[in-house]
C-alpha cells in the first residue's frame, strides 16, 4: 500500500473533481484520487476489482443514473469496503439530506465550499483523522461563507 | 113543622166568577093561600129538591136543635144526626183550619144563631167516625120570621177539601217556582193581552233596569229594547200571540235600561195560551241575563276571526281532526295548499297524497302526537297535476275528561320555497366549500412547486457560482497580482458571495412562506440566549451590550422565532454606533384589531443604533429594500422581510419607529 492516502471520488461534475485534487494538493498529504463519474461506474469500480480499497469514499449526491444515496446503499453492501469512511460531499445544505445519508452509512458530510482553502482545510482535517484513526463525526456549520 | 113557601136560590160565586154552589134562601111569605094541599105539594117539592142538592144543607131551631138535613149532610158528617139531640152541626169533631178543635158551640152555625147573621167566609175542617177529615166551607144563614125574631138558622157545608188541596199545591208549586227563578236569577213576567196587565217580578224589573215600584205595560216594554231589536222582537212576539206558533217563545234581544241606561242582552222565554176563540189570554214567562254570555261569545268570535285572520296571512292551513273517525274540518286555504284534490278531507285521503317514501313519517306523527300531545313533522305532497310540494304539519292533541285522545287540531304550511332555498343554500355552501377546498389544494401544490421551484433554483444557482468563486481565486493565485488586478479579483468575489448570500436568502424566505412548520412552546428566554452565544464574537468585537429581561414562553416555531431574533441583533449589531447597547422587553398586550378574544405578548428591541427616518418605517419591511448604500453596510436588505414573514406566519405584527441618529425600537406583537 502506497504511503498516501487513497481517495475514490464519485461525482459528476469534472470541475468539482478538479477542485478536488486542487484542495487535496493544498492539505499538503500524499493524496492518490482515483473517480468515478456516477454511481453506476462507481460500483462497477469497486466490483471489478476486489483489492481496490480506497482510504476514504467521496460520495456526491445529485448525479444522474443513479443519485448518492443509492450509491451509497450499494457501497455499504461490499463487505470488504465496510469500515471505509464515506464522505457526503454535495452541494446540498439539507439537512434532510445529512440525516438519510447518517442513516445510510455516511460517516461524514460537509458541503461543497465556494473556496479551495476552504475546502483544503476540511480535507487536511479528514486525512489527519484516517491516520490517527480517531472517529470524526462533525455536522459542517451551514453558515459558512 | 115550618113550611115555606118561597126559596130563593142564590148562586154561590166564586174567584173567577163561576157558579160554585148555591145558597138557597127559604123565606116564609105572608098570606098562604091553600095551606094543606099546596103545602104538602110544595113541600114534597123542596124536599125532593134539598135531597137532591149535592151540597150538605141542615137546619136547626132557635136553640140549635138539628131539625133537618139532607144526605149529602149525612155522606159529609159520615153520621146521621139525631134529631133533637144534635146541636148546631152533624159533624163528629170539628177544628179550625190550624187543626185546633173547636167547640160545637163556637161552630158557624152557632154563631149565626147567636149573633143572628149570616156567617161569610169561614172555614172548618169536619172529622168523620171514621178519622177522615174534611175541609168545609159553611154558609149558616139565621131564619127570622115577620117580627125579625130568629126562629132558626140553615147552613150549606161546602167540601172544599180538593180545593184546598189544591191551593196548597199551588202555592208549593209557585214557591218552588220561585225559588227556582231566583236561584237562575230569572225574571217573571205575565202578560194578560185581553186586559193589557202586565206583571213583572222584581228581577224582571230589575233587568230592564226599571224601578220596582214602576208600574208596566206593553209599551213601555217594547220601548225598553234596544232599536235594533225592537221590530224583530215585536215579530216574535206577534208570531208567538197566533195559535199557530205552538205557543212557544225564545227570544233575544238587548234591552236599554228605562232607567239606569244600562245595556243587557236578555232571553225571554214563554208560552202563550189561548181561548177558544184563538185569542192569547195569558202569556207567561221568564227573562234571564244572558249580557256575559253574550259578550264572552262575542270575545271568542272576535279571537276566531283573528285566528283566522293570522292563519290566512300566515298562509297556514287549518285542520280539526275527529281521532277516531279520521274526518277532518279543514280551512280553503289548507285545500288550496294541499291541492284541492277533495272537497272534503280525512286522514287516509290526506295519507294517499303524500309522497309513498314519506308515509310513514305521516304514521310516526301521529303516533308521537297521540302520546306526547304535539304533532310535527315534514313531508311531501304530490299535487294532482303531479308536481311534489313540502309541507310543514303542525298540531296539537286534546284529550277527554279521561284523558283519552279525541281531537287534533293544526295547521299546514307550504315550506316547498323555504326547502328550496335552504337546499339552494345547502348546495351554495357545498359548492362553495368544494371550490374553497380545490383552490387550497390549488394552492398547496403551486407553493409545493414553488418551493421546489426555489429549492432547485436556489441549488442550481449556487452551482455555478461557486465555481466562479473557486476558479476565481484559483485564478488569483495563479497569476502575479497588480493592484489593479487584486481589486478587480476583490470584485468578482464579492459579487459572487453577494450573489450566494442572496440566493441563500431567497431559498430562506421561500421556505419560511411555506408555513407548516409546528408550533411549540418556546421559551423565548432560551432562543434569545441561543442568538446571543451565535453573536458572541460580533458582540465582543463591538463592545456591544445585550439587555434582557425574563421573556414569556409563546406557542411558536422554535428555529424561526430564532431567526427573528436572530436578524434582529444582527442588525442592530450592523447599525451600531459606538458602544451599542441592545435591550429586550417584553409584556401583556392585546390588540382587540388584530383578535379581541387573543392575549398577545409585545416583544420590544431597542437599539442606539444610527436608526432611520420614520417615514421608512413600513418600507424597511419590503424585501430587498435597503435604507443605506451596498457600500455603507452590508446585506441583501432580505433581513427584515424574513422577520415580519416569520411573525406574520405566528399571526402577530411587527413594528418599527425611530429616528435618524437615535437608535430604533422594533415592536413585535406575537399572540402567547
Amino acid at each position: 500500500m502506497s504511503q498516501g492516502i487513497t481517495c475514490f471520488l464519485v461525482d459528476d461534475d469534472t470541475d468539482d473533481l478538479e477542485i478536488f485534487a486542487i484542495a487535496a494538493a493544498e492539505t499538503g498529504e500524499s493524496i492518490t484520487c482515483i473517480t468515478a463519474n456516477d454511481g453506476i461506474d462507481a460500483l462497477r469500480q469497486l466490483r471489478q476489482d476486489e483489492t481496490f480499497i480506497p482510504d476514504f469514499i467521496f460520495l456526491d449526491l445529485n448525479m444522474p443514473r443513479m443519485n448518492g444515496k443509492q450509491c451509497l446503499v450499494e457501497i455499504k453492501k461490499i463487505e470488504r469496503l465496510m469500515h471505509i469512511p464515506v464522505v457526503i460531499y454535495s452541494t446540498s445544505a439539507q439537512q434532510r439530506d445529512f440525516d438519510d445519508t447518517l442513516k445510510l452509512g455516511a460517516t461524514y458530510f460537509f458541503t461543497k465550499p465556494p473556496s479551495i482553502s476552504a475546502l483544503a482545510e476540511t480535507l487536511g482535517a479528514l486525512f489527519r483523522s484516517c491516520k490517527t484513526k480517531l472517529p470524526l463525526r462533525k455536522r459542517e456549520n451551514l453558515s459558512a461563507g | 113543622m115550618i113550611f115555606y113557601d118561597t126559596v130563593t136560590i142564590d148562586p154561590f160565586l166564586g174567584r173567577e166568577n163561576n157558579v160554585k154552589g148555591t145558597t138557597p134562601i127559604f123565606q116564609q111569605t105572608a098570606g098562604l093561600k091553600h095551606p094543606e094541599a099546596v103545602n104538602r105539594e110544595t113541600e114534597l117539592r123542596y124536599l125532593q129538591l134539598l135531597q137532591g142538592l149535592p151540597a150538605a144543607v141542615y137546619t136547626c131551631d132557635a136553640e140549635g136543635y138539628i131539625e133537618f138535613y139532607n144526605q149529602a149532610a149525612v155522606d159529609l158528617w159520615g153520621r146521621e144526626p139525631t134529631i133533637g139531640i144534635d146541636l148546631w152541626c152533624g159533624s163528629w169533631k170539628i177544628y179550625q183550619t190550624d187543626g185546633t178543635p173547636l167547640l160545637l158551640n163556637k161552630c158557624p152555625m152557632a154563631i149565626a144563631l147567636l149573633e143572628g147573621r149570616a156567617v161569610l167566609g169561614a172555614e172548618i175542617i169536619v172529622e168523620r167516625p171514621d178519622g177522615v177529615r174534611r175541609t168545609i166551607a159553611p154558609h149558616p144563614r139565621p131564619i127570622f120570621d115577620e117580627a125579625g125574631k130568629v126562629v132558626g138558622a140553615i147552613n150549606m157545608l161546602v167540601d172544599i177539601t180538593d180545593r184546598k188541596r189544591s191551593e196548597a199545591a199551588l202555592r208549593e208549586s209557585e214557591e218552588r217556582l220561585r225559588v227556582a227563578t231566583e236561584s237562575a236569577d230569572l225574571g217573571t213576567w205575565h202578560w194578560y193581552p185581553l186586559t193589557g196587565e202586565l206583571i213583572w217580578d222584581a228581577r224582571c224589573k230589575e233587568l230592564f233596569g226599571v224601578a220596582a215600584d214602576l208600574e208596566m205595560d206593553y209599551q213601555r216594554f217594547i220601548m225598553s229594547i234596544h232599536p235594533e231589536d225592537r221590530e224583530r222582537t215585536q215579530k216574535v212576539v206577534d208570531y208567538v200571540l197566533t195559535p199557530v206558533s205552538g205557543g212557544h217563545y225564545d227570544i233575544e234581544y238587548r234591552t236599554i235600561g228605562c232607567q239606569d241606561r244600562k245595556l243587557r242582552w236578555l232571553r225571554a222565554k214563554g208560552k202563550a195560551y189561548y181561548n177558544d176563540a184563538g185569542k192569547t189570554f195569558r202569556f207567561t214567562g221568564t227573562v234571564q241575563d244572558i249580557t256575559q254570555q253574550k259578550e264572552t261569545e262575542q270575545r271568542i268570535r272576535e279571537s276566531e276571526e283573528r285566528f283566522r285572520l293570522a292563519a290566512e296571512t300566515a298562509e297556514l292551513g287549518t285542520w280539526d281532526m275527529d281521532i277516531a273517525t279520521g274526518i277532518a274540518v279543514t280551512s280553503e286555504l289548507l285545500h288550496k295548499i294541499l291541492g284541492d284534490h277533495h272537497t272534503s278531507w280525512t286522514r287516509s285521503k290526506f295519507l294517499a297524497i303524500v309522497h309513498p317514501d314519506d308515509r310513514y313519517i305521516v304514521e310516526n306523527g301521529l303516533t308521537m302526537a297521540i302520546q306526547s300531545g304535539r304533532l310535527f313533522y315534514e313531508v311531501r305532497i304530490i299535487n294532482p297535476d303531479k308536481t311534489q310540494r313540502w309541507i310543514r304539519v303542525n298540531g296539537k292533541t286534546f284529550y277527554d275528561v279521561n284523558k283519552k285522545p279525541v281531537r287534533l287540531l293544526g295547521t299546514i304550511l307550504d315550506i316547498t320555497d323555504h326547502k328550496l332555498a335552504k337546499d339552494g343554500l345547502e348546495k351554495t355552501v357545498a359548492d362553495q366549500t368544494r371550490e374553497l377546498r380545490q383552490a387550497n389544494e390549488k394552492l398547496e401544490k403551486s407553493n409545493h412547486e414553488l418551493e421546489q421551484f426555489a429549492y432547485i433554483a436556489s441549488h442550481d444557482l449556487q452551482e455555478p457560482l461557486r465555481k466562479i468563486q473557486t476558479f476565481s481565486s484559483l485564478l488569483e493565485m495563479s497569476v502575479e497580482n497588480t493592484i489593479l488586478s487584486k481589486n478587480y479579483f476583490d470584485k468578482i468575489n464579492s459579487s459572487a458571495l453577494r450573489m450566494s448570500v442572496l440566493i441563500r436568502d431567497v431559498l430562506n424566505y421561500s421556505r419560511l412562506a411555506k408555513g407548516d412548520d409546528e408550533f411549540k412552546e418556546s421559551d423565548l428566554n432560551q432562543i434569545v440566549e441561543n442568538v446571543i452565544t451565535d453573536f458572541e464574537l460580533l458582540i465582543k468585537e463591538k463592545g456591544a451590550t445585550v439587555i434582557t429581561e425574563k421573556l414569556p414562553t409563546i406557542r411558536g416555531i422554535p428555529h424561526q422565532l430564532q431567526q427573528l431574533f436572530s436578524n434582529l441583533i444582527s442588525n442592530s449589531l450592523k447599525f451600531a454606533a459606538a458602544n451599542p447597547v441592545i435591550t429586550i422587553t417584553s409584556g401583556k398586550w392585546s390588540r382587540p384589531d388584530l383578535n379581541p378574544h387573543q392575549e398577545y405578548i409585545q416583544l420590544v428591541f431597542q437599539d442606539n443604533g444610527i436608526g432611520f427616518e420614520q417615514k421608512f418605517s413600513e418600507q424597511i419591511f419590503t424585501i430587498f429594500q435597503r435604507l443605506n448604500t451596498r457600500e455603507s453596510y452590508k446585506g441583501t436588505g432580505i433581513g427584515l422581510a424574513l422577520c415580519k414573514k416569520i411573525v406574520e406566519n405566528h399571526r402577530g405584527v411587527i413594528e418599527a419607529t425611530s429616528e435618524l441618529g437615535k437608535g430604533a425600537t422594533f415592536r413585535i406583537t406575537l399572540p402567547v
